[in-house]
């Protein structure tokens, strides 16, 4: 839920990038952090394991322009895409405005894909969210590796309803800005909306 | 003296910005405007802080608020038997309780009010901050994931601010398998110690013992199957051992942090397994549908083992000995296996540890 603070005239929402394990969220952070305008962003915290997982979350808060007068900030997490990290995802979910759902393109993380979205529906349902109404987008990241799954059988796998995809190379910064401009897009649209 | 701002972690050398030069700093501290976020906060002379004992403070009171109304954010639990100094509180026997979930925040404070300590509950970092600053207790027990200022980062300025530095703090977690990422508490923002929200509030006894803050009453009884909590001290004894004797039996599956939200609706992630009273489900065939399940699931808690430990799993294949190798691994797997699949279906086979052998067969093909 975004929340609008009147006295500092700031628009702050959440985004988190969901996913299976190591399926590029925390890179796609990286590449944002790397080439944001050092004046708008803020420190990124990383609660990382000593091989550079993601224990916990990445936190990102990003300052993206003025609408009316309030500036927003975007906060950008991650989650722990392992299967076992269940309870730490649930916990970062809560108070989400966006969500970016990261797919790994390779065929042999096909069931992982598929897992982990069944987990963010179940997630977000838990806290009153339905998946379809909440704003959110796809990536495919991993495009560029020889073994990734064609781009039609994805879709159809993991995107039925038509959500807003892109195809992505994190590592190289391809299709990440593009993701985020979108959910950033869907978040204020859904804002503007509830003000209504 | 250098002072950080406990909202933004902006650092300021008082005499030099404020013109106010420690040694005139009254003993309560002086009010301070962060320029940059604008947090008003207190800096006390560390002289003050670092021999409570011999002067206590004059004006701040280091006291537990009386029981706060429901609307309030903060409660505090009444301690008859607390030992009291000349104002009445004593700060060695303080101590703040951070926690965003109230009632388990109230679980603790009773503990700690048990065991003779006067606790502070508060519910954001902000206010933990505050807190710590104006009552300075000896201890803090603070959630990783606090609202407003994460509990991390209160850990991070208390350790950095030479005033605060000596007050111990507990940082509370909630990850699952701290074996696979066990960090020092120095890495972890310089907290002394550092726990798991499943473990509170009977492993703090041992942690508060080893403070050396003296409780009243007994020990509590450890809870079964789970390890010591995380000090610099238990580190030193306990290193990482991975013998099979350890490693064979699966841990008792730990639950997830209740969130009051989560406690009516998680059905699906509940285990299936039948409750004592509900005799029907056992009885249930197992279907393919049900074995399908359960081999999709093993695949993938498979694959994420693999995937994250493709050094060991490479060099167990070059072994062959991938069951014994990737045992604490197939042990956190079958914790969740056995959260998902019904027993009835689990005690088919194997799935996990086939599922294992069948991947280590196709990596030694290739």
């Amino acid at each position: 839920m975004s929340f609008i603070n009147y006295s500092s005239r700031e628009i702050n929402c959440k985004i988190v990038y969901y996913g299976p394990g190591l399926c590029g969220k925390t890179t796609n952070l990286q590449f944002i952090y790397n080439k944001t305008n050092p004046d708008l962003k803020g420190k990124m915290i990383s609660l990382a394991t000593e091989t550079e997982r993601t224990l916990f979350f990445d936190f990102l808060p990003l300052a993206l322009g003025q609408i009316r007068g309030f500036k927003t900030r975007f906060h950008l997490y991650t989650v722990p895409g392992q299967v076992f990290y269940d309870a730490s995802r649930k916990l970062i979910l809560k108070g989400v405005d966006g969500v970016v759902f990261v797919a790994d393109s390779q065929i042999e993380r096909m069931e992982a894909n598929i897992e982990s979205l069944d987990n963010l529906k179940l997630n977000l349902a838990e806290q009153g969210y339905d998946l379809h109404k909440t704003p959110c987008v796809i990536q495919y990241n991993k495009r560029d590796l020889p073994n990734s799954a064609p781009l039609e059988e994805i879709q159809k796998v993991l995107n039925p309803s038509d959500m807003p995809e892109f195809e992505a190379c994190a590592t190289t910064g391809e299709g990440v800005f593009e993701t985020l401009k979108a959910v950033a897009r869907l978040v204020l649209r859904d804002l503007k909306q509830m003000n209504r | 003296m250098i002072a950080a701002c406990p909202k933004c972690s902006a650092r300021y050398r008082i005499d030099a910005r404020y013109r106010i030069e420690k040694s005139k700093l009254r003993p309560e501290g002086a009010r301070l405007r962060c320029s940059r976020c604008e947090a008003v906060f207190r800096v006390r002379p560390p002289e003050a802080e670092a021999v409570p004992a011999a002067r206590a403070p004059a004006v701040p009171q280091p006291v537990p608020l009386p029981a706060a109304p429901t609307h309030s954010s903060r409660v505090v639990t009444p301690v008859p038997t607390a030992p009291t100094s000349e104002e009445g509180h004593d700060r060695s026997r303080l101590v703040l309780v951070a926690d965003p979930v109230i009632e388990e925040g109230k679980a603790t404070a009773s503990a700690l009010a048990a065991w003779g300590l006067q606790p502070i509950l508060v519910h954001d970092g902000v206010e933990a901050m505050l807190t710590i600053q104006r009552t300075l207790p000896c201890a803090v027990i603070i959630d990783a994931a606090l609202p407003k200022m994460y509990g991390f980062q209160v850990c991070e300025v208390l350790k950095r601010n030479e005033s605060l530095r000596s007050i111990h703090v507990v940082l509370v977690g909630a990850i699952h398998d701290r074996t696979r990422y066990r960090r020092s508490p120095t890495e972890l923002y310089g907290a002394d110690a550092y726990l798991e929200r499943p473990q509170l509030p009977n492993a703090l006894w041992p942690i508060l013992r080893e403070f050396g803050i003296s409780l009243a009453g007994a020990a509590p009884p450890p809870e079964a199957p789970q390890e010591l909590p995380y000090s610099p001290a238990s580190a030193s004894l306990q290193p990482r051992i991975e013998s099979p004797a350890e490693t064979i039996a699966p841990p008792e599956p730990i639950p997830d942090p209740p969130t009051p939200s989560a406690v009516p609706v998680a059905a699906a992630q509940l285990p299936l397994d039948p409750q004592p009273g509900q005799p029907a489900a056992a009885a249930a065939p197992v279907g393919e549908a049900d074995i399908a399940k359960a081999e999709r699931l093993a695949r993938i808690v498979v694959s994420d083992i693999i995937l994250y430990n493709q050094e060991k799993f490479d060099a167990a294949v070059s072994q062959d000995n991938v069951v014994m190798a990737m045992d604490a691994e197939l042990a956190e797997g079958r914790t969740l296996f056995s959260q998902r699949i019904e027993a009835r279906v689990r005690e088919q086979r194997d799935f996990l540890g086939e599922e294992l052998l069948r991947v280590a067969g196709l990596r030694r093909t290739q």
